[in-house]
């Protein structure tokens, strides 16, 4: 299998994702607190990260993607990555509320 | 690495932008795109990188026929008009993700030193430019698109930057176009003019006036 999931892959998908990383946490708090469940959570985010991908594929924020597309990434592959860093992130955030 | 690209159509709306094209470019030249203001390089470079659907196109890579987009294969670099670092991203980082060595680039380009720590949005337009092209330039892909790789950038910058093609092309396809038609015949071995949606074969000054692109020959 080609460098899918090489290290520069999740390094490139989070210096995509890290200008939302703020935004995310806020939601998986909104959601956490009203006792929904973490699947709900994750579900939430998927679509709202699959409207993002359909924003990018117009100008000018396709354009965006052009750095990403010089290493290789699709931009389907930059999604995905991000929803799985995402994925990380928020599964960790949930654990660590529930210790409170 | 030879690259071809023909039997491309695009449309914008009901106007029709590139019909007649045939471009080739291979390792060992650095080969130029000149052509007026919305006459479709852009969109040449893009269709060729895989970033811009036309209706239809045929790109070569080694005489074989490329199925899916080409920066999928990972082979080429893409240098876009607008800016191509994220602006959050620290030049050093950027730097690594090329596998561009930044002491290596302070040796050319001294006066960046100031900016070891620096952000991409912490740069002039200019600064930032000089920093794409000779990442793109320096990213060892085997194919290199250029689009406006001169503007915003300073005449000593660009001097630098002709001497760096001349170096890069021995191993990478280069395509380069600008409006800097003089710098463009200066490095490139061989140079297309996109006109009314078709490519021509350009060999000297002459050509481009003949084909009205430029009006005298200034030395």
């Amino acid at each position: 299998m080609r460098t899918v999931y090489s290290l520069k892959t999740f390094e490139l998908a989070f210096q995509f994702y890290k200008k939302f990383l703020f935004a995310s946490s806020f939601l998986s708090l909104v959601f956490f607190f009203p006792k929904k469940s973490l699947l709900l959570i994750l579900a939430m985010k998927f679509l709202l990260l699959a409207l993002l991908l359909i924003c990018h594929a117009f100008n000018p924020l396709k354009q965006k993607l052009i750095f990403y597309k010089n290493f290789g990434m699709s931009s389907w592959r930059l999604f995905l990555t991000s929803f799985l860093i995402d994925t990380i992130l928020t599964v960790l955030l949930v654990v660590i509320l529930k210790q409170f | 690495m030879i690259i071809e690209i023909d039997s491309i159509e695009l449309n914008f709306d009901k106007k029709r932008i590139l019909y007649g094209v045939y471009l080739k470019a291979e390792t060992g030249k650095a080969t130029g795109v000149l052509g007026r203001n919305g006459c479709g390089k852009t969109s040449l470079l893009r269709i060729l990188f895989g970033d811009l659907k036309s209706k239809y196109k045929n790109v070569r890579l080694n005489e074989k026929y490329l199925k899916g987009k080409l920066y999928t294969t990972n082979l080429a670099a893409y240098l876009p008009q607008h800016q191509l670092l994220p602006p959050n991203i620290v030049l050093k980082k950027a730097f690594k993700l090329f596998n561009v060595d930044w002491a290596e680039f302070l040796s050319t380009f001294e006066s960046f030193k100031v900016h070891s720590k620096s952000k991409a949005n912490e740069l002039s337009s200019g600064e930032l430019r000089v920093i794409e092209v000779y990442l793109v330039l320096n990213s060892g892909k085997d194919i290199i698109l250029l689009d406006e790789p001169f503007s915003f950038v300073a005449p000593l910058y660009i001097e630098k930057f002709k001497l760096l093609i001349q170096e890069k092309k021995k191993k990478s396809a280069i395509i380069i176009t600008d409006h800097f038609y003089r710098e463009i015949l200066e490095v490139s071995d061989n140079t297309y003019l996109i006109k009314n949606g078709s490519s021509k074969l350009i060999q000297t000054k002459e050509d481009l006036m003949n084909e009205d692109y430029i009006s005298f020959i200034q030395e």
